[in-house]
């Protein structure tokens, strides 16, 4: 029985079918519900802003609603009105749910840790996954209680008309989604931090941008793109999704674009989001790598998907701009997973392999647990095969266009796979050479950053010392991954072999690079892992003498007497087993 | 306990037979290692603590005691070494540890906005207790049933201290780790938690309770082990413990002691040498470093691990013959001092007393006389009788320090870790 709710916990599904399994899952959260969760409850029960800051916020609302629409409504007709209260009630609320949400959740994971109460939850024995479930469910609470309050005013514009009831609904359901998103990242922020105001000032820096970049790209920049796929959604309007659902006709792009893309857009990251608080909030000790990577092998197919589709959907020329931002775009994902797995430890600890053996692990899981040579293989292996589908795609779609797009195309994608395998490679020597993650994380941005800057202040100077009509200054910024861009300058206008030569070595250098790197790395981490099992098994062989001694003691047999026996028994066991065994 | 006859040759029944083996040690400690950056924070600590023992775990700042006690409690891998919970490893198997301990760190926090009722009942449902009677049993228990109501932030230190130790036995673990539970709490409430440790205790709980406080210890630890820079330099019950400094001071005084240059050192030796080892094991090997030759804590060899093996199978045999022989220490004067409290005047008492046999000095301070002396209890015996016989009252007999506070001011150095 829960002590918190009273309530009995359903004890089995009634049968093995699908239909028991899913009604016993739900009897289980409704009478089993997450103790986190309920504690939270009762403690924002008893803070008495809450109620204060709702009920201004919604006042607030209601009074900028009237207002708009009072001053709107005096030149403009009753459905002009109410589009403009939808835009301008919808952007606000989701500027709210997208600020309060993290900061809300960002002060649940770091408060436990700053109150010292922290290591109490967890040596409950909850599973990190269900202390992220019961603080996640504790703020989405809390935010969904803003969303709910404001909905009366949310409803207003649909009295006006202009906007539908269903476009009304679906603008509430997606902000639902966001708070999702919001909820999960504030929460991801606050496991990493130790400190209170530590998780919300980070939260908020990160926020604030996300947030603007966020609504002016899928918002206004989208619009655009919407209203030229479907006419009937109007352009220049921030929230014109929930409008697209009412007015785009049924057909493929609808399936593809508003019903698989979102979801991808909301499940992904959520999904990330929610592995990367488990581990966060896993022992250093513990496996805190599986579930990133299980989302890892997910995401870079589907992200693959994500990239080709755009090649097919334009036609001529644009081929080329749609391979390049493809392979951009995935070259953008996977260097932030190899920051990403830089949080991985040299190798599995004693408690994985020991659960691992016990289990029975196959390879596959194994592979997919914690150690540097292992990320550095998923990443490397999953970031090459991607980038390699979106370059094969793209060339077959490329067909019949001039060489020179082609060519274009295909040092794109030498370049990204080169400099790719450095990243790879650096990122997995510096982890290898580095006690902290954090160390090693920092020193391959700066590489990066150097490697990306560098060359061009250098190929400016030189430009300025050398003739200054010439592009063969240019060469010197062959190491920067921009320097492709000069490759494709180079290819189309049919001028400077030397810089296109140029690029083509730097290509040729990074990828030797990064497989010395990781050749250097996989041997120090060998190294270390050896020398490690090796200390481990010295000390089991001393702690296992020391209980044979014991033993001994406790049967009161003297050690020389033993030793004897020891001796004699083998001896006898050598003599019985000479005839049966081989004559070597 | 021995089935060998006479001739010291096991008859073959010893194999096939063997004596009944004590009960094992509740908490098992075995040549742990950690580090930190550069920096070893635990070296070869060994000790046992044995099943209803209260095991004070001593040892100045830094020292390393929350270090063993993350590693007790699951919180922390260690580098080398093995510790045992009830008989299963920390680090292969944490979740069926958390199952059969309760800690209580440090410092801990308790959450503010909630009553004490609803705080137990959170944990309870986090450690999955099956009944609902347990958070009332607890809370009668620990003495909270009259305040189960009232919010946790308008709690004083130790009643919040007192929730905590409720907390820990929602799901009534064998073994309560507890770091410096009476830090920060006033007399009454640090006499509270003493008593309800001695109450746990009486419920056969194992208590490992880590302390500042040496005469709070004293007053309930059965046994102790005291930690300096990460090395263990004494472990066992307290009394045992003792009687080993006293025999040494008792060989000092009368010769029997080979003197030794280093007088620090060979206290230490003292306290955990050949004479002071109780072990089954006739030797105790050393664990190897894992990162380096162990250096000597304090410039001598380090003795085998030590061992604390109070538990209840009764107090294990020495091993003198197995063990190296080493030369026993001397150590300087064992200077201690007693405050006595007279009827009439105490120049008299000072009188009768100054320039006695292993008298050092005599004051009297605010009408208590102050004596310093060589030796032990006995003298302070000597001393009141020699008082009494001379018609003089004694209502009062106070030694300086407690036995705790004497062990550990003789087996620690006081160095900044």
């Amino acid at each position: 029985m829960s002590a918190q709710t009273g309530s009995m916990p359903p004890s089995g599904p009634a049968s093995s079918r699908l239909v028991d399994r899913a009604r016993f899952r739900v009897d289980r959260l409704r009478n089993q519900p997450n103790p986190i969760w309920i504690r939270e409850l009762r403690q924002a029960a008893r803070l008495v802003r809450t109620p204060v800051i709702l009920s201004v916020a919604c006042v607030l609302m209601t009074l900028l609603i009237a207002s708009i629409g009072g001053i709107v409504s005096v030149d403009q007709s009753p459905a002009t009105t109410g589009v403009v209260l939808f835009q301008v009630f919808f952007s606000l609320a989701y500027f709210v749910v997208t600020v309060v949400g993290p900061a809300v959740a960002a002060n649940s994971i770091a408060s436990e840790r700053e109150g010292r109460t922290w290591e109490a939850v967890i040596l409950t024995g909850l599973s990190p996954g269900t202390i992220a479930r019961g603080k996640f469910l504790a703020a989405f609470t809390s935010i969904g209680m803003y969303v709910v309050m404001l909905a009366p005013v949310g409803a207003l514009p649909f009295l006006f008309g202009g906007v539908t009831a269903m476009e009304t609904i679906v603008a509430f359901a997606f902000l639902f989604l966001i708070a999702l998103l919001s909820v999960a990242f504030g929460l991801a922020i606050s496991s990493k931090m130790e400190s209170l105001r530590a998780a919300i000032f980070v939260t908020l820096m990160l926020t604030f941008p996300i947030t603007i970049i966020a609504f002016s790209a899928f918002g206004w920049g989208l619009s655009y793109a919407a209203h030229h796929a479907w006419p009937g959604v109007p352009q220049d309007l921030p929230i014109w999704l929930p409008t697209a659902y009412e007015r785009a006709p049924l057909d493929v792009s609808y399936i593809v674009f508003l019903l698989v893309l979102p979801v991808t857009a909301v499940v992904l990251p959520a999904w990330f989001l929610y592995e990367a608080t488990i581990a966060n909030l896993t022992s250093m000790t513990d496996d805190r790598s599986t579930g990133l990577k299980r989302w890892f092998l997910v995401a870079a197919p589907v992200l693959t998907i994500a990239a080709v589709v755009p090649i097919f959907a334009v036609t001529g020329s644009d081929r080329l701009t749609a391979v390049a931002s493809g392979l951009s775009a995935l070259l953008f994902f996977f260097s932030l997973c190899v920051f990403l797995f830089q949080g991985d430890p040299i190798g599995p600890s004693r408690r994985v392999t020991a659960h691992w053996d016990e289990v029975r692990a196959g390879p596959l899981r194994r592979f997919l647990g914690p150690g540097v040579i292992r990320s550095a293989f998923l990443v490397l292996g999953g970031g090459v095969s991607s980038l390699v589908v979106v370059a094969a795609v793209g060339a077959i779609a490329m067909r019949g266009l001039p060489a020179e797009t082609q060519l274009s195309a295909l040092v794109f994608f030498g370049y990204a796979v080169g400099f790719y395998i450095f990243l790879t490679g650096l990122g997995t020597f510096l982890r290898a050479r580095t006690s902290s993650s954090m160390v090693s994380r920092v020193l391959l941005f700066t590489i990066l950053f150097t490697i990306a800057g560098g060359p061009w202040i250098v190929a400016a100077i030189a430009g300025l010392i050398i003739d200054s009509s010439s592009n063969e200054a240019f060469i010197i910024a062959a190491p920067s991954p921009f320097y492709v861009f000069v490759m494709i300058d180079a290819i189309r206008h049919t001028r400077g072999e030397s810089l296109v030569f140029a690029g083509f070595v730097a290509i040729f250098v990074w990828a030797c690079l990064g497989l010395l790197f990781l050749v250097f790395a996989r041997s120090r981490c060998a190294r270390i892992i050896a020398e490690h099992e090796v200390m481990l098994a010295e000390t089991e062989r001393i702690l296992d003498a020391e209980d044979a001694a014991e033993a001994r003691a406790a049967a009161g047999i003297p050690p020389e007497v033993k030793a004897e026996q020891a001796a004699t028994a083998a001896a006898d066991t050598v003599a019985a087993e000479a005839p049966a065994g081989a004559t070597s | 306990m021995s089935d060998l006859p006479d001739d010291g040759v096991p008859a073959v029944s010893v194999l096939a037979d063997p004596a009944p083996l004590p009960e094992p040690p509740t908490i098992r400690v075995r040549h742990l290692w950690h580090r930190f950056g550069n920096i070893d924070v635990l070296r070869d600590v060994t000790f046992d603590v044995g099943p209803g023992e209260i095991f004070g775990f001593i040892g100045p700042n830094g020292a390393g005691k929350t270090t063993t006690i993350r590693v007790m409690a699951t919180l922390l891998e260690p580098m080398a070494g093995r510790v045992e919970i009830d008989g299963i490893d920390v680090t292969i198997n944490p979740h069926e540890v958390r199952r059969r301990i309760g800690y209580m760190p440090d410092h801990a926090g308790v959450y503010d906005r909630i009553t004490v009722r609803e705080y137990l009942e959170f944990f309870a449902d986090a450690f999955s207790v099956p009944s609902i009677g347990i958070v009332d049993a607890v809370l009668e228990l620990t003495d909270l049933c009259k305040i189960q109501d009232r919010i946790v932030a308008t709690m004083s230190k130790g009643m919040k201290q007192r929730l905590q130790l409720g907390r820990i036995l929602l799901h009534d673990p064998k073994v309560l780790i507890l770091d410096e539970p009476a830090s920060d709490l006033d007399p009454r409430a640090r006499i509270e938690i003493r008593d309800l440790l001695l109450e746990l205790r009486g419920l056969g709980k194992t208590i490992f309770l880590s302390s500042h406080i040496l005469t709070e210890l004293s007053d309930v630890c059965t046994s102790i082990g005291i930690l300096e820079r990460g090395r263990l330099v004494v472990a066992g019950p307290i009394g045992e413990i003792s009687d080993r400094l006293e025999a040494i001071r008792a060989a000092q005084s009368t010769g029997h002691a080979q003197p030794q240059p280093q007088v620090q050192r060979s206290r230490r030796h003292a306290a955990h040498g050949p004479q002071g080892q109780h072990h089954h094991a006739p030797q105790q090997q050393r664990a190897p470093s894992p990162y380096q030759p162990a250096p000597a804590a304090f410039g001598a060899p380090p003795g085998p691990g030590v061992r604390a093996e109070g538990y209840a199978g009764g107090v294990p045999g020495h091993a003198p013959a197995e063990a190296a022989p080493q030369p026993v220490p001397t150590s300087g004067a064992s200077r201690r001092t007693v405050k006595l409290r007279v009827l009439g005047n105490p120049e008299s008492a000072a009188y009768l007393v100054r320039g006695g046999p292993g008298i050092l000095e005599v004051q009297i301070l605010g009408g208590v006389v102050h004596i310093g002396y060589l030796g032990n209890d006995m003298k302070i015996a000597e001393i009141v009788q020699h008082l009494v016989r001379n018609q003089i009252g004694v209502v009062g007999v106070e030694p300086d320090r407690n036995e705790l506070e004497r062990i550990f001011l003789e087996v620690t150095r006081g160095d900044a870790p």
